[in-house]
């Protein structure tokens, strides 16, 4: 068994800016008006912010990377490491991290780098800097954490579109001689791949976009897409969310002998109302400590947890210190859950481009 | 676990489908209402009602409301 905590880093701040452009699932005509209702009513999905064409993940993270330096005051020469958690980034490479450093304005002797993961990237994402920042004892480190997972999808696939919402996200971390202890623990299991899958995305890819595989190909009725969209399994989804995710939020707080009376908001991944509402009744934690953000803003994948933190309790990270798990899961099949401590951050206004 | 217990749970996944519409012998992929989102509200009910959980390609080899039934009997034998 790995060591599942770490010392000596604290999050400093969180900020996330989403598109100003806000459709509503009501107005999806591929569903009669009953199917829209009961679509909302089981995923929990009204509202939804979707990026312009020429919007990418890597600007809104840099609107909320921004607010954050200049909120927090923040030397920029002190930035030791940037990580950029998204899987639809600027370019197929080089790294969307190392753009923005220089867009950033940040010091040329950061470490920056990608991490390809989805809905459990901003807890992977968070375990990796920390990790890096506590063992080499860098001064800070941005996370940068995002999604514009509606340009995955097409309109004309209903198992799909009217899941996803655009945002990115920005997370400061500093180095602390004090405890600054978090807990882990991660996961995966690559035999559920096909679950979440976007079969063809670059040249050198398994299957390489080609004219053929960007036809549009109809798979049922009311899903036509193409080999560059999102191909969602729905049922395995939910069973593997259903069990992963109880059991790593078990293993997170048992290993580590946290009571978990203690926590006062578990924020988990917004997959779905009908996944989240399973997951919080088997583990068996009261609907006033499991915000959700699907209503304003669907499942925006890996910026999901630091856009609920900022959009349902700014005022008590701001103001107090709160204990909080966080839990990730989705596309690999990959998961992990973190237990730490937020206290007065700094956490700007949501932020719309 | 009875049938008629597990029938009004069954009709419990939809919204407006009156007790006694659905029999065990329904072709429950028949049923006007029954979409993906029912199989995931009945996948919910089978985990917390009955503590199992139903693979996707179960539920493809269940064609009759009395098939899942049976499957959870087994299951939880």
């Amino acid at each position: 068994m790995p060591l599942q905590y770490l010392d000596n880093v604290v999050v400093k701040g969180i900020a996330a800016c989403i598109p100003k452009n806000k459709v509503s699932n009501l107005d999806y005509t591929l569903l009669s008006l009953e199917e829209r209702k009961k679509f909302i009513k089981t995923t929990g999905i009204e509202f939804r912010h979707i990026a312009e064409a020429e919007q990418c993940t890597s600007d809104f993270c840099y609107f909320a990377a921004k607010s954050l330096i200049d909120e927090l005051k923040w030397n920029k020469d002190e930035i030791d490491i940037l990580l950029f958690v998204s899987q639809t980034a600027d370019y197929p490479y080089p790294a969307t991290s190392i753009i923005l450093q220089d867009r950033l304005g940040i010091s040329k002797s950061c470490i920056a780098f990608d991490i390809n993961l989805g809905c459990s990237g901003y807890v992977y994402g968070l375990g990796v800097i920390s990790s890096m920042i506590s063992s080499m004892k860098m001064k800070k480190g941005l996370l940068l954490v995002g999604e514009t997972a509606s340009k995955t999808t097409t309109i004309s696939d209903k198992s799909a579109y009217p899941l996803f919402g655009d945002a990115g996200t920005a997370t400061a971390l500093e180095f602390t001689e004090e405890f600054g202890r978090m807990y882990f623990n991660f996961g995966c299991d690559g035999s559920g791949y096909k679950a979440i899958l976007m079969k063809s995305g670059n040249i050198g890819g398994r299957f390489p976009v080609t004219v053929e595989s960007l036809r549009l190909k109809k798979v049922c009725d009311g899903i036509e897409r193409n080999d560059s969209h999102v191909a969602l399994e729905g049922i395995d989804i939910f069973n593997f969310s259903i069990h992963e995710v109880p059991n790593t939020i078990r293993m997170v707080i048992e290993n580590n002998n946290i009571n978990i009376n203690d926590i006062d908001a578990f924020i988990l991944h917004q997959a779905n109302f009908i996944i989240n509402d399973t997951v919080r009744k088997k583990l068996k934690i009261s609907e006033e400590k499991v915000p959700y953000t699907l209503k304003e803003f669907g499942n925006t994948s890996s910026a999901s947890i630091p856009l609920t933190i900022v959009n349902k309790l700014r005022n008590r990270v701001i103001n107090d210190k709160i204990k909080l798990l966080l839990c990730g899961f989705g596309v690999g099949l990959s998961w992990g859950a973190i237990v730490l401590d937020l206290e007065k951050i700094i956490c700007p206004d949501l932020i719309e481009i | 676990m009875e049938i008629e217990d597990f029938l009004i749970k069954f009709t419990g996944c939809f919204d407006d489908i009156e007790p006694g519409v659905i029999l065990p012998e329904t072709e429950f992929r028949n049923l006007e209402k029954w979409d993906s989102l029912t199989a995931l509200t009945l996948l919910a009910m089978v985990d917390a009602d009955f503590d199992v959980s139903i693979s996707a390609n179960e539920l493809r080899s269940c064609n009759k409301v009395q098939e899942i039934f049976e499957l959870i009997k087994q299951k939880k034998s």
